[in-house]
C-alpha cells in the first residue's frame, strides 16, 4: 500500500468510527424493537377490553347503550389509544352503526379537532384531518375541504378529494373535476372515484367538463358519466365520439355509451366501427355495441371477425357471444362454412389432444371446410361459453 | 539456492509496485462502493419515512374498490416447478385486486407441472386465438382453462424456449392492459398487486412499469400459499442472503427509484404496461438477464421518443421467493446474474455516459458499470493481493488488518443500516432471535460469502465475454415450510 495510507491516523480513526457507528446502529435497532414491543403491548392492553365495545357499536348491537356510554366516558388518555380503532371502523360500516360511531367521535371532539387541524402547518396533520372529516361525513367541513383542493401538498389534495366524495354533496363535482388540470392536480382515479360517490345527481354538473381544456379531464368525465349510467349524457357523449380530437377520450366515450345502454348511441358506434379509425377505438366501439344489445349489432359485428387486427376481431367475437342467441347463431354460421386453423400473425390453440399427430393431420385433411380467421374467433368465443373437452 | 534468490527479489519488487499501484485504488474503491450504498439507503429511508407517515390516509382500499383500477394479467413462466406450482397459483388467484387473470406458461416442463395444474384446477383444453404481438421462439401446444370458467386462470403449454420466451408467450396471451411478471415460486403478499398497481392509477399517463420488492421465504411459515410467520432461514447461506436482499433489493432499488434511476425490476415481481412492452418488442429471449434488459430498453426507447414516463419501485408489500441454500445453486445464480449484467451493459453501451438518456445514461448506467460489473474483479484483486503481500512480506500485517477492518467494517455498517431501516419501517421479523441472526449475518457475510460471490461473478463476466450458451436458471426447490393445521 502507499505511504499516504500506511501509518496514517485516518485509518485508525476510521476503524474507531466504523466500529462505534456499527455498535450505535445495533443499539438503535434493538432500542427501536424494544420501544415497538412496549408500546404495542401497552396499546393492546388498553384496546383489548375496549375492542368488544367498539365492535358492538360497529355491529349496531348496543341495545342498552352501555357500550356507547362506557366509550363516551373514557378518560382522555385511554380515548387517545382507542380513537384510531373507532375511526378505522367508521370507514367500514354503514347505516345506524355509522351514525352511532360518528356521534361518539363528535362527542369526543374528533370533528372539532379535525376542523382545527385542516389548516395547520404540517401536511400529515392536514391530510389526517381531511381523512377524519370525510369519514365523519361532516357537511359543515365542505368549504374547508374545498379550500384544500389546491393545497401545496399532493397528499392533502388527494385526501380532500376523497373526503368530499364521502360527504357526498353533488355541488362539489365541478370543483373535483377542476383538480384534474392546472399546477396542483389530483390523480384521475381518485377524482373519478370521488365523483362516483356523489351519485347520479352530479352527472348534469359534469357535462360542461366534457369540453374541458385538459385531455385528462375530458377523458375522466367521459368515463365517470358511463359509470354513473347517466342517460342524459348520451347525446353529449355521441358528440364526443364523433368530434373529439383525442383518441383516448373517444375510447372512453364509446365505453360510456355501451355502459349507459341508450339505443341512441348505436348509430355513432356503428359509424366508428365502419370507419378507418384506430383499432383500439373500433374495438371499444365493438364491445360497447355488444353491451347495448341492438338487433343491428349482429350485422355490424359479424364482418369484423375477418379483421386482420386481433383486438377488433376478438372484441367482435366476444360481443357477438354476449348478444345471446342471435349472436351465437351468427358465430355458429361462420363455423358451418369455414373451420379454425393456422392463420398468419396469430396462434390458434385447438381442442385436439393429439396435436401434430398423424391422426390429427388426417382429420384436418378430411375436413372440406376452408380455414378462416373468422372461424378461429368464432370457435374461441363459443368455446369460452361452454365446457371444453377434458384432457 | 543462491540462484533463486534474485528471482524472488524481482517478484517482491514487482508485487510492491503492483500493490502500490492498485492497493490504494482497491481500498478507495471499496470505500466508494459502500458509501454509494449508504447514500442509496439514506434516500430509501426518506422514502420509507414518507410512506409510513401516509399509512393512515393512504387509501389503498380506494384502489381496491375503484372500477377504474386497471385490470392485470399475472404472467407466471413455469419450468419444472411441480413442487410449488399449485400452491403458488392458488396464492396468486387469492390476491386482493379488483380484476385480474393469472396466465401460467408451462415452458416444456419435463416433470409433472402441467399435470398438477390440470388436476388441481380442473383444467380443460380451450380454443384460443393468441396474437403474435411480440415474437416468440417456440410454438404453443395447447391452452387450458378451468372447466367452470372460474377462477380467471389460463395455462398455456408450449415447447421449451426459455424464461423470456415463456414470458413473451404470456404477454401475447394476456388480455389486460397491465402485465405482472412473477416467478412460479413467488409468494405474493395479499395486497402486493394493489401496491404495485397504485402508481399506475396515480399517474396513468406516465407510469409504465413498477417493481416490487423481493424477500427471502426460506425459514418462513407458509399456509395456503400465504406467509403466516416471517422467520430467518435455518442455514447461514440463506440467512446472509436475507441481509443482502435487504441492502441491495429493498433499500438499494428504493434509493434508485427515488432519483428516477431504477434500472432493474426483478423478474420475480414487476408490473408493466402491456402496450409499452409490446411496442418495445417484448423480452429479449437471447438475453440472460431479460428482466433488467427490458427495463433498460424501455428507458432507451421512451427517452428517444421523448415521451414523459416513470419507472418506479414499491417497497411494500412484497413478493417472497426461495433463495439458494447450497453453494452450487447459489454459484449458478450469481454467475447468471453477473453474466446478464455484463451482457446488458455491452448491449446498451452507447447509453453509458450519454446525456441524451438523462440520469439513466449519466448516473445509473455508469454506476452499474463501475460498482456492479467491475466490483467482483477489484474485490477479488484485493482478496488475492493482500494475502500474497503478507506471504511475501511486502505488506505489514498490522496495517493490512487495519485496512481490512475499515473496508469490511464499513461494509458491515452499510448492511446494519439497511437492517435498521427495515426494523424502523416494516418490522417484518418479529422474533428477537431472528433480528439477532440477521445482524450477525451482516457480519458473517464478509467471511467467505462475499469472496465466493466475487469469484462466481468473475466467472459470470468471463462467460458473458466468451458468449457461452444461455440456459434456464435451474433452481432446486425444496418447497415451502408448511404450518401445522
Amino acid at each position: 500500500m502507499s505511504d499516504a495510507l500506511a501509518g496514517s491516523a485516518i485509518v485508525l480513526w476510521s476503524i474507531a468510527g466504523v466500529l462505534v457507528l456499527c455498535a450505535g446502529l445495533v443499539t438503535v435497532t434493538a432500542a427501536r424493537r424494544l420501544w415497538v414491543e412496549i408500546t404495542t403491548r401497552r396499546r393492546e392492553a388498553i384496546e383489548h377490553p375496549l375492542r368488544p365495545l367498539v365492535l358492538t357499536l360497529a355491529a349496531d348491537a348496543d341495545e342498552d347503550g352501555e357500550a356507547l356510554r362506557t366509550l363516551a366516558a373514557l378518560p382522555a388518555v385511554t380515548w387517545v389509544a382507542i380513537e384510531p380503532l373507532v375511526v378505522r371502523m367508521l370507514g367500514k360500516v354503514r347505516g345506524d352503526a355509522r351514525g352511532t360511531l360518528t356521534g361518539l367521535l363528535e362527542s369526543r371532539g374528533a370533528a372539532e379537532r379535525a376542523r382545527r387541524d385542516i389548516t395547520r402547518r404540517g401536511s400529515v396533520r392536514r391530510a389526517r384531518a381531511a381523512e377524519t372529516l370525510g369519514l365523519l361525513g361532516d357537511e359543515s367541513a365542505v368549504d374547508a375541504l374545498r379550500d384544500r383542493l389546491t393545497d401545496r401538498s399532493a397528499d392533502v389534495r388527494r385526501v380532500a378529494v376523497r373526503a368530499l366524495g364521502r360527504i357526498g354533496d353533488p355541488a362539489v363535482a365541478p370543483a373535483l373535476i377542476g383538480t384534474l388540470a392546472g399546477a396542483r392536480t389530483v390523480p384521475a382515479q381518485s377524482v373519478i372515484q370521488a365523483v362516483l360517490r356523489l351519485g347520479t345527481g352530479a352527472a348534469p354538473l359534469l357535462l360542461p367538463a366534457l369540453h374541458d381544456r385538459s385531455d385528462t379531464g375530458r377523458a375522466a368525465v367521459a368515463e365517470v358519466l358511463g359509470l354513473l349510467r347517466a342517460v342524459a349524457a348520451t347525446q353529449p357523449l355521441i358528440s364526443v365520439l364523433r368530434e373529439e380530437p383525442v383518441r383516448d377520450v373517444r375510447v372512453r366515450a364509446a365505453k360510456a355509451l355501451g355502459a349507459i345502454g341508450h339505443p341512441a348511441g348505436v348509430d355513432a358506434l356503428v359509424g366508428v366501427i365502419r370507419s378507418a379509425e384506430h383499432p383500439a377505438l373500433r374495438a371499444a366501439a365493438a364491445r360497447a355495441l355488444g353491451e347495448l344489445g341492438s338487433e343491428r349489432a349482429v350485422r355490424v359485428l359479424l364482418p369484423l371477425l375477418y379483421e386482420p387486427e386481433h383486438v377488433v376481431a376478438d372484441a367482435a367475437a366476444t360481443s357477438l357471444h354476449q348478444l345471446g342467441a342471435p349472436g351465437r347463431a351468427a358465430l355458429a354460421s361462420v363455423l358451418s362454412t369455414t373451420r379454425p386453423g393456422p392463420i398468419a400473425g396469430r396462434t390458434v390453440t385447438d381442442l385436439d389432444t393429439e396435436w401434430g399427430s398423424d391422426r390429427a393431420r388426417a382429420a384436418l385433411a378430411a375436413d372440406p371446410r376452408p380455414v378462416s380467421a373468422a372461424a378461429c374467433y368464432a370457435a374461441a368465443a363459443l368455446d369460452a361459453g361452454r365446457m371444453a373437452q377434458p384432457e | 539456492m543462491s540462484g533463486r534468490l534474485p528471482d524472488l527479489t524481482a517478484v517482491r519488487a514487482a508485487l510492491v509496485t503492483i500493490l502500490d499501484a492498485i492497493g490504494d485504488v482497491v481500498f478507495w474503491y471499496f470505500l466508494a462502493i459502500n458509501s454509494s450504498y449508504l447514500v442509496l439507503i439514506l434516500l430509501a429511508s426518506v422514502e420509507f419515512t414518507q410512506y409510513l407517515r401516509r399509512q393512515s390516509y393512504a387509501g389503498r382500499e380506494e384502489t381496491y374498490v375503484s372500477p377504474l383500477t386497471p385490470a392485470v394479467s399475472v404472467l407466471v413462466p413455469a419450468y419444472n416447478e411441480e413442487i410449488t406450482i399449485v400452491e403458488s397459483v392458488r396464492a396468486m388467484l387469492a390476491l386482493r385486486y379488483p380484476t385480474f387473470e393469472v396466465v401460467v406458461v408451462v415452458d416444456g416442463s419435463t416433470d409433472q407441472t402441467l399435470a398438477r395444474l390440470i388436476d388441481a384446477f380442473g383444467l380443460v383444453r380451450t380454443v384460443r386465438v393468441v396474437p403474435d404481438d411480440v415474437p416468440t421462439r417456440s410454438p404453443i401446444l395447447a391452452s387450458y382453462a378451468p372447466r367452470a370458467g372460474v377462477p380467471a386462470l389460463t395455462v398455456i403449454h408450449k415447447v421449451n424456449g426459455g424464461r423470456a420466451d415463456a414470458l413473451n408467450t404470456g404477454l401475447n396471451a394476456a388480455r389486460n392492459p397491465l402485465v405482472c411478471m412473477v416467478d412460479a415460486d413467488s409468494l405474493l403478499d395479499p395486497d402486493a398487486l394493489l401496491a404495485v398497481a397504485q402508481p399506475f392509477g396515480d399517474d396513468p399517463l406516465r407510469v409504465v412499469a413498477t417493481g416490487g420488492v423481493i424477500r427471502v421465504v426460506n425459514g418462513c411459515t407458509v399456509r395456503a400459499g400465504r406467509i403466516t410467520e416471517v422467520r430467518a432461514p435455518r442455514q447461514w447461506l440463506a440467512r446472509i442472503q436475507v441481509a443482502e436482499y435487504l441492502r441491495a433489493f429493498l433499500l438499494g432499488r428504493t434509493g434508485w427509484s427515488k432519483v428516477d434511476g431504477l434500472l432493474v425490476i426483478s423478474g420475480a415481481f414487476g408490473l408493466f404496461r402491456r402496450d409499452v412492452v409490446v411496442a418495445a418488442g417484448g423480452l429479449d429471449s437471447t438475453s440472460i438477464g431479460e428482466d433488467a434488459e427490458l427495463v433498460v430498453r424501455l428507458h432507451r426507447q421512451l427517452r428517444r421518443q421523448g415521451d414523459p414516463y416513470r419507472i418506479l419501485f414499491v417497497g411494500e408489500p412484497v413478493s417472497w421467493t426461495e433463495v439458494p441454500s447450497t453453494t452450487e445453486v447459489l454459484g449458478r445464480q450469481r454467475r447468471r446474474w453477473q453474466r446478464g449484467l455484463v451482457e446488458l451493459l455491452a448491449k446498451h453501451a452507447r447509453m453509458i455516459g450519454n446525456p441524451r438518456y438523462g440520469r439513466i445514461g449519466t448516473v445509473a448506467l455508469p454506476y452499474f458499470l463501475l460498482f456492479e460489473a467491475l466490483a467482483p474483479v477489484l474485490e477479488l484483486a484485493g482478496v488475492i493481493l493482500v494475502p500474497l503481500g503478507l506471504v511475501l512480506g511486502v505488506v505489514d500485517p498490522g496495517f493490512a488488518l487495519q485496512l481490512l477492518l475499515v473496508a469490511y467494517g464499513y461494509a458491515v455498517l452499510v448492511t446494519l443500516a439497511a437492517v435498521a431501516v427495515e426494523e424502523f419501517a416494516f418490522h417484518r421479523y418479529k422474533r428477537w432471535r431472528d433480528l439477532a441472526i440477521i445482524i450477525l449475518a451482516a457480519v458473517v457475510e464478509n467471511f467467505g460469502f462475499r469472496q465466493l460471490t466475487a469469484w462466481w461473478r468473475v466467472q459470470g463476466s468471463y462467460q458473458a465475454l466468451r458468449r457461452t450458451r444461455a440456459e434456464w436458471g435451474v433452481m432446486t426447490r425444496t418447497g415451502f415450510e408448511q404450518s401445522p393445521d
